[in-house]
């Protein structure tokens, strides 16, 4: 009996050994810089496409990734490991993002006006090329913000629903009904005029 | 899931549990895994297929400004810290050198005559070295300069302590006589002293 537990628990702490993140972080404590250059080609994708949600140019959004990096190289000395080293970041990369929005929400209006008008003819074009995926991401954005953000960490950036309901501040379970509710309410939103499921 | 009390419940629970009794909440969680159903896959399918949103941008270079960011940099005030440090710790040491080395000797002339004015009263004038003061006395070179100053001059000073009584000699602070005497008076007593020396 104690010999199975010992098993599992080795099995255990080998999966754990065995995380890239873990022992980068590892590598990174004991002074390799080299570690942190590694896990930011690892995440970067990752933390700029989180931000690239909220922060609507790609500029702005290189910058506020830039950022969360930063901040990450402040941080991972004192991070004590109880979630992964992705959920870590991607916490981040909410908080900078959030935080650049309320910083600059005042240009962030001005420039979406300046951009309804300058490119309002173009508008009807774009819709014919991908008009499934603008109205789908008009169905997004009208959804509230908690239900918002559960859908993308799940759909779009493939993370369990423990990793979600870290992020979203709720617990797993509550995470899942979010996530519940996010789907149906885009399947009625998107029923009349869309024509699926 | 279409069945409103489950939908109510379902709104209560992601309100919060403390809203639902035991019982309910049971129920909610064992409908949980039913949630994704076959319409919710066919949305997230759909949802996966769409394109990200704006363009990546240079990962190279993002990466590159990233560790540029992050580059340990020395703050200006340590870098002149060196270099102001040894400046000081030059400067510490050429002061000490400086305030550490004993005067040369005072030269002392060895025959200066010293002619006192009035207006170089307060220079103070190096005391001379003391010579050997000799005088001729009774055909002997006897050395004056070990005689207490005091006990010479004492007397004179105060001529009253000189009396008649000391060998005969008349009072040192009454001498007018000597110049009433007449050269026969004079030479009598030059014979007079001689005979006392022989």
């Amino acid at each position: 009996m104690q010999a199975a537990a010992t098993a599992a628990l080795e099995a255990v702490t080998d999966v754990v050994d065995l995380d890239p993140d873990r022992e980068l972080t590892e590598r990174f404590r004991a002074g390799d810089r080299a570690a942190f250059d590694q896990l930011v080609r690892r995440h970067q994708q990752g933390v700029w496409q989180i931000v690239r949600r909220y922060v609507k140019r790609d500029a702005d959004a290189a910058d506020v990734t830039q950022l969360v990096f930063v901040r990450a190289f402040k941080g991972l000395g004192a991070f004590r490991g109880a979630s992964s080293i992705r959920s870590w970041l991607y916490r981040i990369a909410i908080n900078c993002s959030l935080s650049w929005i309320r910083d600059h929400r005042r240009e962030e209006t001005a420039e979406i006006d300046d951009d309804a008008i300058s490119e309002a003819p173009a508008a009807p074009g774009r819709l014919a090329a991908g008009e499934d995926g603008v109205q789908l991401r008009a169905a997004i954005a009208k959804l509230p913000p908690k239900q918002k953000l559960v859908l993308e960490l799940r759909v779009f950036d493939d993370l369990s629903f423990k990793e979600v309901a870290e992020l979203a501040d709720c617990s797993e379970n509550t995470a899942k009904v979010n996530f519940h509710y996010a789907v149906k309410k885009l399947r009625e939103i998107l029923g009349g005029s869309h024509g699926r499921p | 899931m279409a069945d409103r009390d489950d939908d109510d419940l379902l709104a209560a629970y992601v309100d919060g549990v403390g809203e639902l009794t035991a019982d309910e909440r049971k129920r909610i969680e064992t409908k949980l895994p039913e949630l994704d159903g076959e319409g919710t896959r066919a949305m997230i399918d759909q949802l996966r297929a769409l394109p990200p949103e704006g363009n990546e941008p240079d990962w190279r270079a993002l990466q590159a400004r990233i560790a540029d960011a992050v580059a340990v940099r020395t703050p200006w005030w340590r870098r002149w810290f060196v270099p102001a440090g040894a400046l000081v710790m030059t400067a510490a040491a050429a002061m000490l050198w400086i305030h550490h080395t004993p005067d040369p000797e005072p030269v002392t002339p060895a025959h200066v005559v010293v002619i006192a004015h009035a207006s170089d009263a307060a220079v103070p004038v190096p005391a001379p070295v003391a010579e050997p003061t000799e005088i001729w006395l009774d055909g002997q070179l006897i050395d004056v300069s070990d005689v207490d100053e005091s006990a010479v001059l004492g007397d004179l000073d105060d001529p009253e302590t000189v009396t008649a009584e000391d060998d005969g000699l008349l009072p040192a602070g009454d001498l007018g006589w000597v110049d009433q005497l007449d050269d026969h008076a004079i030479d009598r007593a030059e014979h007079w002293l001689e005979r006392k020396k022989s």
